[in-house]
């Protein structure tokens, strides 16, 4: 048993490290329908589809008209109109890191919603299949340079949706002006004790690498690494803990005052903001970490035209102007701009978004992701990153 | 009748229990005060008391039947740990057991393993097997996870017991099975109880496994629970959630108290 | 002494071995379910802490030791870290098992000689918040051990931290162990009791008709008697304790990841689980050994000579 498997496994991972062709060829022999390729012809019409949709989600972004989703108005609104709220199933999940174990364990989703960096693992570990651009109407409307990153051969694997900057949020009135320059105020020990990093799997390993100047922190070197991985263990000494919950830990503990100093998203900045915090969103001269996520179609999915249906009803301009009325995100649709957005002033007195918070997401800007900020990417080394992450906090 | 404990003692035990009760109410009616809290963050002081977050959480259905599941796995696994629980613990209890140590090492190991080693485990068996993630997957492995909890508690009951009461009542007359169930069952009842009320609560509140078993679409209370990271002011809703579970269970403990005692009555009046 | 008592007891009975409701052959069904539920998939497991199953691309799935070698500290040159966070998770584990066990003691004592009638309510009552989600109590702790948290509320209003809350109190040792003995204490008060109220009363009356005083007694005849249950419930809590992750991870500090963490985040969050199957493998064998070695106590015969 445990042999056939191994033989299984080998055979599914070296086909997608060697391209698309050995896929087919190996989905010929253990299974029958459509896998994943373009043969278009074998594929059933949307009215022969099972229809039920099995998305894998980040708690929140559930499409509007379904009960779980409370604050969204219109995404993924035009589809529960036409297919129906009780249609999808929704699983959430709290990491890309853990959305990619769980599907390699054998977990079964339609659709998921990862983030830009990942997903070449994805689809090098051939879970994913190539969306049809032509079934999205809305496609033109996203960001070029954004696609490219859901591209593997020619084909589109990921349909880039919400976006926004990583960076440092800190209390104004506890840190000193001078001291919030770079990403360094990780490490300062004025502020020992009232620090907080994201328990991130990579990203820790990313920031260490700016700070200790490397050329490409998404692809450091064996020594650079390591020396991420020094320079973190250095860092434990004056952080509080590691952050996991935005809400349930990150954003109380800030409030509190238990810490003054954290990773965060403009989002967050929004709500301490909000909540009446003296808070501040750090531009380091580094540059901030600047995101995407969207939707990659899972192998299995026997709901090839739903899926397309269900992204489309995302990724189009309303869609895009009430992510970012009701959770402060920027969105890869370029047709958003500033003036479409309701953001709290004379016009919206009750809006969600504040102006500092609106600024700080530069939307409509066209050098957003301009230099230094730096769009995450495939981290080709993803396991001794995490590997070396874990080690700091075992340290 | 009092040999155990003079009048002091009994009074440093009282007020011991006392404290320890006050101690392991205190975040629990902590938790109740700010269910009714008119503000989203828990903290002092007070803002002004309000209902709000009942209604609300009253009318979340996908929080009430995501409670609901887990009631209904919790129940199931109750009965179904507890009865393998006491055939394992008359097993243990016979004179001689072939292999004992194997056997009560297999039956003890599921306390050791990583609940997350199991679920990944069984989630890889479902897949080599190719069935697909199911609530009754869930419910297989928490009871695999309860019976050494009930066998903790059913064994050293049937071990103090005095054979002495059985033997009478084989000489008596009475089979195997009529003295196991008229004689042996009613005087390890409070241990089966025991078991089953901890293997509904380890079940009601496990969130390691169910994560990876629990279909699409299928939460159960601590997948609910767990997953809210990204949305905000969900907190309050569930926070008046927990004050429901905590009335209900003092409910019932009310409850089986009034039961005992009119029971009691009942056989003393005969 | 107790053998005159029982004598005494059974005159008029013929001698015999006696007779117990147990059947050996009852243990098939238990242990054929732990079979399907608990070994094959630990085999599985097993299979990833050797490579003969692997989520990587590269290398493909080969018998390896390499994870082996690297986690146990024995088998190459130099520290390793897994290895060291097992040994403080183990002592963090024995003291939370310790005060757990003590602080649960007299509260089982009490339920079982001073309750009398009321047992099973203060039982239940003791029990009761326990059906609240587990997370859901360490979340009611954090709200009460944070900076501006419950307790550190009313500190600085009795004046006792002014305008400096207490910090120690959250994202610290203090917190994890604060939170894990308050979890097990009514679990673990459960096995004591129910020993101590199956103990024969007659022969704490004897112990007192024969002069000895209560201390005496509790410390030569109920406490012996009640051992059994006390290893019981200190296995009870040391067991699950050492693969715990929730508290450390919610309540912790930067360094107060626990053994249990590490096993966590290598199969939730990373995709080689060949670390995470070896700690996991190496935990249930360390606990099997636990077990082997108090298997006697948890199944011995109290109605054996005293020892």
């Amino acid at each position: 048993m445990a042999r056939k498997m191994d033989r299984r496994r080998f055979l599914a991972s070296t086909a997608a490290a060697g391209g698309t062709v050995l896929i087919s060829a190996c989905g010929g022999g253990s299974s029958s329908g459509g896998g994943g390729g373009d043969s278009g012809a074998a594929r059933p019409a949307i009215g022969k589809e099972p229809g039920n949709l099995s998305v894998y989600e980040w708690q929140g972004y559930e499409a509007a008209g379904t009960k779980a989703q409370t604050y969204m108005k219109v995404p993924g609104k035009s589809y529960v109109d036409e297919f129906g709220a009780s249609t999808i199933n929704y699983t959430a999940f709290q990491s890309d890191d853990a959305a990619v174990a769980k599907v390699l364990s054998g977990a079964q989703y339609d659709l998921a919603h990862p983030c830009i960096s990942y997903v070449r693992d994805w689809v090098d570990k051939g879970l994913v299949q190539p969306f049809d651009p032509s079934l999205l109407t809305n496609f033109s409307q996203l960001d070029p340079e954004v696609l490219k990153a859901g591209q593997v051969d020619g084909k589109q694997y990921w349909i880039p949706w919400d976006s926004g900057y990583s960076s440092i949020m800190y209390r104004t009135d506890k840190i000193d002006p001078a001291d919030a320059t770079s990403w360094n105020l990780f490490w300062n020990p004025k502020y020992s004790g009232k620090i907080s990093m994201w328990d991130g799997f990579t990203t820790p390993l990313v920031i260490a690498g700016l700070v200790n100047g490397v050329s490409n922190p998404y692809d450091m070197s064996d020594s650079e690494i390591e020396a991420a991985k020094q320079k973190l263990i250095e860092q434990k000494q004056v952080n509080k803990f590691y952050w996991k919950l935005e809400y349930d830990d990150m954003q109380p503990a800030f409030k509190s005052g238990d810490i003054w100093v954290t990773y965060a998203w403009p989002n967050d900045y929004n709500d301490m903001l909000a909540a009446g915090l003296k808070t501040g969103w750090l531009t380091p001269t580094e540059g901030q970490l600047a995101w995407y996520c969207g939707f990659i179609m899972l192998k299995s999915s026997q709901n090839y035209y739903h899926c397309h249906k269900y992204v489309d009803s995302f990724i189009g301009h309303d869609a895009c102007v009430d992510l970012f009325n009701s959770f402060v995100y920027a969105s890869a649709n370029t047709t958003v701009k500033k003036s479409d957005l309701q953001i709290q002033g004379p016009k919206y007195p009750k809006a969600y978004a504040l102006p500092a918070a609106a600024d700080a997401l530069r939307i409509g800007d066209p050098n957003r992701l301009a230099a230094p900020v730096h769009l995450e990417q495939f981290i080709p080394q993803r396991a001794a990153y995490q590997a070396a992450w874990e080690e700091v906090k075992a340290s | 009748m009092n040999a155990a404990a003079g009048r002091i003692a009994r009074g440093i035990l009282s007020g011991y229990f006392l404290l320890m009760v006050v101690f392991l109410y205190a975040p629990v009616v902590v938790l109740v005060i700010f269910s009714f809290n008119d503000n989203t963050t828990p903290t002092l002081p007070l803002a002004g008391f309000t209902t709000h977050w009942y209604h609300v959480a009253l009318g979340n259905d996908l929080l009430l039947a995501a409670v609901k599941r887990s009631a209904a796995i919790a129940a199931l696994n109750g009965v179904a740990a507890t009865l393998l629980a006491i055939l394992a613990a008359l097993a243990l209890s016979a004179p001689r057991v072939f292999a004992r140590p194997a056997v009560t090492a297999l039956i003890m190991l599921p306390l050791v393993v990583p609940y997350v080693v199991l679920g990944v485990g069984m989630l890889v068996l479902l897949k080599t097997i190719g069935l697909e993630q199911s609530l009754a997957s869930v419910l297989f492995v928490h009871v695999v996870v309860s019976v050494p909890y009930g066998v903790l508690v059913i064994l050293p009951r049937l071990q103090t017991l005095d054979p002495s009461i059985q033997e009478a009542a084989r000489d008596l007359g009475a089979g195997e099975i009529a003295a196991f169930v008229r004689v042996t069952l009613p005087l390890i009842l409070p241990a089966i109880l025991s078991s089953y009320l901890i293997a509904f609560t380890i079940s009601f509140d496990e969130y390691a496994i169910a994560s990876f078993l629990v279909p699409p679409g299928h939460d159960t209370f601590p997948i609910f629970l767990y997953s809210n990271a990204r949305t905000p002011g969900l907190r309050p809703q569930t926070v008046a959630i927990a004050g429901l579970v905590i009335a209900v269970s003092l409910t019932l403990v009310v409850a089986a108290e009034i039961g005992r005692r009119t029971a009691e009555r009942r056989l003393e009046g005969v | 002494m107790s053998e005159a008592h029982t004598d005494g007891r059974r005159r008029g009975f013929p001698r015999r071995r006696p007779w117990r409701p147990g059947r050996a052959w009852l243990s098939v069904p238990v242990t054929a379910y732990l079979m399907a539920g608990l070994i094959v998939p630990i085999i599985l497991i097993a299979l990833y802490s050797v490579h003969l199953l692997t989520n990587l691309i590269f290398p493909p799935a080969k018998f390896d030791l390499d994870t082996w070698k690297s986690f146990l500290p024995y088998l190459h040159d130099g520290t390793s870290v897994y290895f060291d966070r097992f040994k403080t998770s183990m002592a963090i584990t024995l003291i939370v098992s310790t005060v757990a066990v003590l602080a649960a003691y007299p509260l089982a004592f009490y339920l079982a000689f001073v309750a009398h009638r009321r047992r099973y309510t203060l039982l239940l009552v003791l029990l009761a918040p326990f059906f609240v989600s587990y997370l859901l109590r360490v979340y009611a702790w954090t709200v009460m051990l944070s900076s501006d948290g419950t307790i550190n509320s009313i500190l600085v209003e009795l004046g006792r931290a002014k305008g400096h809350p207490v910090e120690w109190l959250f994202h610290s040792k203090f917190a994890i162990g604060l939170v894990l003995a308050y979890s097990w204490i009514p679990f673990v008060a459960l096995p004591i009791f129910v020993v101590l109220e199956n103990l024969d009363k007659r022969i704490l009356e004897a112990a007192e008709d024969l002069g000895a005083n209560r201390f005496t007694t509790f410390r030569k005849v109920t406490f012996p008697l009640s051992l059994p249950g006390v290893i019981a419930a200190f296995v009870f809590v040391l067991i699950p304790t050492t693969g715990e992750f929730v508290a450390p991870s919610l309540v912790g500090g930067s360094d107060d990841s626990m053994f249990g963490n590490f096993i966590q985040d290598s199969f939730v969050n990373t995709t080689d689980w060949a670390l995470g199957a070896v700690m996991a493998v190496w935990l249930m064998a360390i606990v099997v050994v636990l077990i082997a070695v108090s298997a006697k106590y948890l199944t011995a015969d109290l109605r054996g000579p005293a020892r």
